[in-house]
């Protein structure tokens, strides 16, 4: 069945708070398509859920923010 | 230890610093099992033969069309010149030629006993975390080149995520260079104590490094390009100081030794420039030959755009051929008796070519400065910090 949006975010988010991911990374545990993936980042990152901690031409690299961590936990 | 490349089977110099390493821990008594993509048949026998040390090296063979400075067109090049029933044996793309060497890796760690898992380069990555993840043993993520050498920034994001994962899984990683160690802080943000250094030594016993070959060129002075023609050898930087050296000294010959992607058009640039009677385009070169040409060259450049090593410097040092390298390499780190340029100044890089072959005290004191500096460098050093890094990470 497919995933609605909220589950896919949710399960970027938890991928995430097992610590810092790369899109790859999130994809594969999240069982998400890489550029799904990288398409709901980019919202997360504009309501502040994520944040890209490291950025290259060879690897992007994702974080949760606190305002993520305290309303997952 | 995963690898690609053993000697004779070799496109660069991944082969000799892994051939060199393993015959190094064999002589601090580290037995060493080294699975490479398949050999050519009679290679196998012949090469333990040979090389004594290197019968304590266990081969296990995975068969593979892979080489290590492959890109996918050029895997697929390989594979469509492949016959239609071996095709069935190899993965469509490179990616899945990777994962069938990975899955071999598999079969191979259950039924093999060691310490560490020791792994070159982002093709074996993930047949190092495989088999960390069998066995429990901690992985030692050698990195001889990164996606930025190799591409100059404009990267496969497919082997960036192999390479970054690889070094985020391994428990301690060995760069062969400050220059690489700082190329992957800054591209894939690794913790700085996780990476130690080994520079590469050469073999100081190789009796081919006294052969004393003279140049068949008797009236003229000859200039040295060795290493594969890609983009990150800079060899256009070659041809246009070439194209200047010649306006002040027209008595001189580029030997250009190499194949590779930018080949055509550097035959073609030579030819629009009118150079063609002033170079001598060889071909690949492997073993003895290498040593011959080094010995032929009164200079060897190493125009390196991203150069992690440069074993070659110090092979053209030990072949008493002074070297002129870029500052953009990691050998440039430990050899004093060289010039150095930066890749792009082509002006500096003539200065200097014209300068060495105009001047016999200088071209003298350098050869032998730079001869006498290379007896600095052996195989024992760099296999006993790699011993250094295999006891650190048994000891966690």
């Amino acid at each position: 069945m497919k995933k609605t949006y909220e589950e896919i975010r949710r399960n970027v988010l938890l991928s995430l708070f097992n610590g810092k991911k790369t899109i790859n990374e999130i994809s594969r545990d999240s069982g998400v398509n890489w550029k799904t993936v990288q398409r709901h980042l980019t919202y997360l990152k504009g309501i502040e859920l994520v944040s890209e901690v490291f950025s290259s031409p060879y690897v992007r690299i994702f974080d949760l923010t606190e305002k993520a961590r305290e309303k997952i936990i | 230890m995963f690898g690609w490349e053993f000697p004779p089977m070799k496109s660069g110099g991944l082969g000799t610093a892994c051939y060199d390493l393993c015959r190094g821990l064999y002589k601090e008594g580290i037995e060493v099992t080294f699975v490479v993509p398949k050999l050519p048949k009679d290679s196998k026998s012949e090469f333990v033969k040979l090389m004594g040390a290197n019968q304590h090296v266990k081969f296990q063979e995975v068969d593979s069309i892979i080489t290590p400075y492959m890109n996918t067109k050029e895997y697929l090049e390989v594979y469509e010149h492949l016959d239609e029933n071996m095709k069935e044996n190899y993965g469509k793309t490179l990616f899945s030629e990777v994962h069938r060497y990975t899955k071999a890796a598999d079969l191979i760690t259950k039924r093999s006993d060691f310490d560490v898992i020791h792994v070159h380069d982002w093709m074996t990555y993930k047949a190092g975390i495989v088999a960390k993840e069998i066995s429990g043993k901690p992985i030692v993520a050698h990195i001889h080149a990164t996606e930025f050498d190799r591409t100059g920034g404009n990267p496969n994001q497919a082997i960036s995520q192999i390479e970054y994962e690889g070094l985020k899984a391994a428990d301690l990683i060995i760069a062969n260079s400050n220059y690489t160690k700082n190329n992957v802080i800054k591209v894939y943000n690794i913790n700085p104590d996780k990476i130690k250094v080994v520079h590469w030594g050469i073999d100081e016993n190789n009796p081919a490094y006294n052969t004393n070959e003279v140049s068949p060129f008797k009236d003229e002075k000859t200039v040295l390009f060795l290493g594969r023609v890609t983009l990150q050898k800079g060899p256009e930087y070659f041809v246009k100081a070439a194209e200047n050296v010649i306006k002040y000294v027209p008595n001189v010959k580029f030997i250009f030794a190499g194949s590779g992607d930018m080949f055509p058009r550097i035959v073609n640039e030579v030819a629009d420039r009118n150079l063609s009677d002033k170079f001598v385009f060889t071909g690949f070169l492997k073993g003895d030959d290498v040593h011959r040409a080094f010995q032929m060259a009164d200079l060897y450049v190493m125009p390196s755009v991203s150069e992690p090593f440069g074993l070659v410097a110090l092979e053209s040092l030990k072949n008493n051929t002074p070297i002129l390298i870029s500052k953009q390499s990691g050998v440039s780190e430990v050899v004093t008796n060289a010039f150095k340029v930066d890749f792009w100044d082509v002006e500096e890089m003539t200065n200097k070519i014209v300068s060495f072959l105009s001047y016999p005290s200088l071209s003298y004191e350098l050869k032998k400065n730079g001869f006498e500096e290379s007896k600095k460098f052996n195989l024992a050093e760099p296999a006993k910090k790699c011993i250094d890094c295999y006891n650190e990470v048994i000891e966690w």
